[in-house]
């Protein structure tokens, strides 16, 4: 259930719930207090009916008796009675003419005999007239009756009184006094003012025992007069007996009945309930409508209030939905309002707004690497911590002919037939930091073979799934090694080349002095001895560079055999002391002469000692020393060539040993060289195992130290019997030369 | 063996074959020249040398193909000859198979015109 259900509700619950309440316990405690005071005043209406109906009946009941005890008229009547003649008739008419004169509400007073015939009446002044019965029957054991009859003449309703006459103890007649009875009537109706309510009626028995009502009032139909009237027929007891009932009108009506004992009748009064209960209803009404109302405000109030509050968190839960899904423009409306709402709704657009300048920053940075990526010529690939490609860039494109979706998600060495060699070769992601992997060979979807060098560079820790955990970048050497190869082949042919001329021309000087011999000139023997010397220079140019391309190609072949490292050096020293003097040079050596072994191409290892020894008088000025100092240090020789010359400038001695690098550039430096020298005297002695280092300070000197492991006797033994199987049966003779029976 | 008299030369660069020629003609030896392989076989079957210097090099037939038919082809009077062959590589090119017919080889850029001479003493032993 949503927070703006359960809001509702109990907004609902707190302002609806006591406003009910109140109104049931109002329209309770006032529906029953108006109950019981209805009923008080149904009571004290008929009790007050009751005392003012008996009061008017007494009245008359008193007036009636009076004159029905009158002595005069008793006398009058004695006096007729006992006449034979029967005179008197008219004195008896003039007393009640006079009595009926005197009080206003007689209308009429009827002298009767026992037998009931009318001795004399102020109505008809006939004698004789034999009336009805019922008109003075006056019940057993009592003296006299009241009745109400509706008066022919006129219509009007009124009181009959009938006294029993007693003359001389004896029973002589009836004495009927006709009153109105407006005064009754008006009493009466003086309660009715309410409508309904106050109704009274006022009925007699008749000879069943049923109440009928006696005049009509408004307390029912008409018809009803002369019907007996049921619901009063038990409520003739004294006291009040109140009855609910449904009238002719079928309206609820409370009644109550009392008995006006002086006429033997009963007095009924009733209360319309409808009508007694109106401002109940008005209220149950009213408190309905309140209650209506209240709810419908309540509602909507709370309605308001929910949407109040819950309608901005709403709109901040979508936002931030809308967060989740990565979009960050959305912004709410909320944070002008000045409470907590306001401010939610100002931290989350100031959130909106890092994240998307995060956003914006972070794609500018994706956009730049993305360029940077995919401008280099470098294959650059990311590969997750599973092996699997995340990202290629052009280049990755570009070498494998492969579109990008073909490459994402495969494994790299899936996608890169790697060989290295004739082997296959599969990239290890479990070595960490940076691994280098040279000369792999790659064939592409178009079948053009690649020579690659590869960079695997783990990310360090753990990364997120589906984050690089590894960059491997692809270096395509296809290219430079075409063209490294063209330029060794070009190196190559050109040096074969130079060759033959260049032993045309040193055969035909050498033929000169062997075919003139003593007669050539002291001068042009020395130009056939510059001539001889400048070709051999030409020679050993074109031997480097031979030497070089064969390095390159991986061509160059040692012939390693047992060499005294001692005596190769004292051969080389030897050769140099003519140069050395020549230039003034102290030339000199420490260490033993001859026991010294190796494994080594003794022509190789030659040249790099006579290359060092050479390079060290080249760059040593007139006056200065070259030293040779040979050691062991154990299994390895170390031999140090120092010179006082010139020295190296610091940043050129990493590049030192690199092919055509030469210090000084070649100028300036009265020097000549190739520059090939110390790279070719390297790749040699790192082939036979050893090193070559140099320590230098400009203007003091050099000091290159060669390192060559001290011969090993198994590997010596080994070497032999594998030569024996290759190079058999041509040996090993001069430079230049080998014939089948030297073997030396 | 003594007596290399009668030396072959067969060289197709003409500098170096007269140059070869004339330094042992002066040193007394009997020599015939040859420019291909082809002509170094005639000449090898018409002269009869002691000794044939063989270019590898060469038009027509190389030095290797000249060498093979010499040895194995009696026609050509040279299965028993000295034959020492003159190459621009180095002997780290010479295969075992290479070796086996040959007596010698001569790197021409490498040698002075007396190592010759010694080539020659030292297959006369």
């Amino acid at each position: 259930m949503s927070i703006r259900i359960k809001l509702t509700i109990i907004m609902l619950a707190i302002g609806l719930l006591p406003t009910l309440l109140v109104s049931v316990l109002v329209y309770a405690t006032v529906s029953s207090d108006l109950t019981n005071k209805t009923e008080e005043q149904l009571a004290s209406v008929a009790n007050n009916q009751q005392q003012k109906i008996t009061g008017l009946l007494q009245q008359r009941q008193e007036e009636s008796t009076k004159l029905a005890n009158q002595f005069d008229l008793q006398s009058a009547i004695n006096t007729y009675l006992t006449s034979n003649a029967r005179n008197g008739r008219s004195t008896i008419y003039d007393i009640l003419m006079n009595k009926k004169i005197s009080v206003p509400e007689i209308q009429a007073i009827t002298m009767i005999d026992l037998n009931g015939n009318v001795i004399a009446s102020t109505v008809v002044n006939t004698q004789g007239t034999q009336l009805i019965p019922d008109d003075y029957a006056i019940p057993t054991g009592q003296e006299s009756s009241m009745n109400v009859k509706e008066d022919a003449r006129d219509g009007i309703h009124k009181l009959h009184i009938t006294h029993k006459v007693t003359i001389n103890k004896k029973e002589s007649g009836y004495l009927n006094v006709v009153f109105r009875i407006d005064d009754i009537t008006a009493a009466i109706q003086d309660y009715t003012g309410l409508g309904a309510t106050g109704e009274t009626m006022i009925a007699a028995l008749n000879k069943n025992g049923k109440a009928v009502s006696l005049f009509p009032l408004r307390f029912d139909t008409d018809a009803a007069l002369t019907t007996e009237l049921p619901t009063l027929t038990t409520s003739t007891s004294a006291g009040n007996l109140f009855k609910q009932v449904t009238d002719y009108r079928n309206h609820s009506v409370i009644l109550t009945s009392k008995s006006i004992d002086v006429a033997s009748w009963v007095l009924g009064t009733k209360i319309d309930l409808d009508e007694a209960l109106t401002s109940i209803n008005q209220l149950r009404n009213t408190l309905i409508v309140v209650a209506l109302l209240s709810s419908l405000a309540l509602t909507a109030l709370s309605l308001y209030f929910t949407r109040y509050f819950t309608a901005p968190l709403m709109r901040v839960a979508t936002m931030a939905e809308s967060f989740g899904r990565g979009q960050f423009t959305s912004r709410v409306d909320i944070q002008k309002r000045a409470d907590e709402i306001g401010a939610l709704g100002k931290s989350i657009n100031v959130m909106g707004d890092n994240l998307q300048n995060m956003v914006t920053s972070l794609e500018s940075q994706r956009n730049r690497l993305s360029i940077i990526l995919n401008s280099t010529a470098e294959s650059i690939l990311a590969i997750d911590k599973n092996g699997k490609i995340l990202l290629a860039n052009a280049a990755t494109r570009d070498m494998t002919q492969l579109p990008e979706k073909t490459i994402v998600g495969q494994n790299i060495n899936d996608i890169f037939k790697w060989k290295k060699g004739m082997q296959n070769f599969t990239v290890d992601y479990s070595k960490t930091g940076t691994t280098t992997y040279n000369n792999l060979e790659f064939t592409d979807a178009a079948d053009v073979p690649h020579y690659l060098k590869l960079i695997v560079a783990q990310i360090e820790g753990i990364q997120e799934p589906g984050a690089p955990q590894t960059i491997v970048t692809i270096h395509d050497e296809t290219k430079s090694r075409d063209l490294d190869n063209m330029k060794v082949d070009f190196v190559s042919m050109a040096a074969h080349e130079l060759r033959t001329p260049l032993a045309a021309t040193r055969g035909y000087l050498e033929l000169i002095s062997f075919k003139e011999g003593e007669n050539v000139a002291p001068d042009v023997k020395n130009y056939l001895q510059q001539a001889l010397k400048s070709t051999a220079e030409l020679g050993s140019l074109i031997d480097n560079l031979l030497g070089v391309t064969r390095i390159e190609r991986g061509t160059l072949t040692l012939r390693p055999e047992k060499v005294d490292i001692a005596a190769d050096i004292q051969q080389a020293i030897r050769n140099a002391t003519f140069t050395a003097s020549d230039k003034r040079i102290a030339l000199s050596y420490d260490g033993p002469t001859s026991g010294c072994y190796v494994i080594a191409d003794q022509i190789a290892l030659h040249e790099v000692i006579n290359n060092l020894i050479n390079n060290a008088i080249k760059y040593t000025n007139s006056g200065g020393t070259v030293s040779l100092l040979l050691g062991r240090e154990a299994e390895t020789y170390v031999i140090r060539f120092k010179d006082t010359g010139i020295g190296i400038p610091k940043q050129a001695l990493a590049n030192l040993f690199t092919k055509f690098y030469r210090v000084h550039g070649g100028l300036n430096s009265g020097s000549t060289g190739t520059g090939l020298g110390l790279f070719i005297s390297k790749s040699i002695i790192e082939r036979h195992g050893g090193t070559i280092t140099v320590e230098s300070e400009e203007g003091v000197g050099s000091t290159f130290t060669v390192t060559i492991p001290v011969l090993d006797e198994a590997k010596l033994a080994a070497l032999e019997s594998d030569k024996q199987l290759k190079h058999s049966p041509t040996t090993r003779g001069n430079r230049g030369w080998t014939t089948k029976n030297i073997t030396r | 063996m003594a007596g290399l008299r009668k030396i072959l030369l067969v060289e197709d660069n003409p500098e170096l074959r007269k140059m070869y020629e004339t330094f042992l003609t002066l040193n007394g030896f009997t020599v015939a020249a040859a420019i291909d392989g082809e002509d170094g076989l005639n000449q090898a079957r018409e002269f009869t040398p002691d000794l044939i210097f063989l270019d590898i090099m060469m038009p027509k037939k190389d030095g290797f193909e000249v060498l093979k038919i010499l040895r194995n082809d009696p026609a050509y009077n040279c299965t028993k000859c000295k034959i020492v062959m003159l190459t621009n590589l180095g002997d780290s090119k010479l295969t075992p198979e290479m070796r086996k017919d040959m007596d010698g080889y001569v790197i021409k850029a490498e040698i002075v015109l007396s190592d010759l001479l010694e080539v020659i003493k030292s297959l006369e032993r």
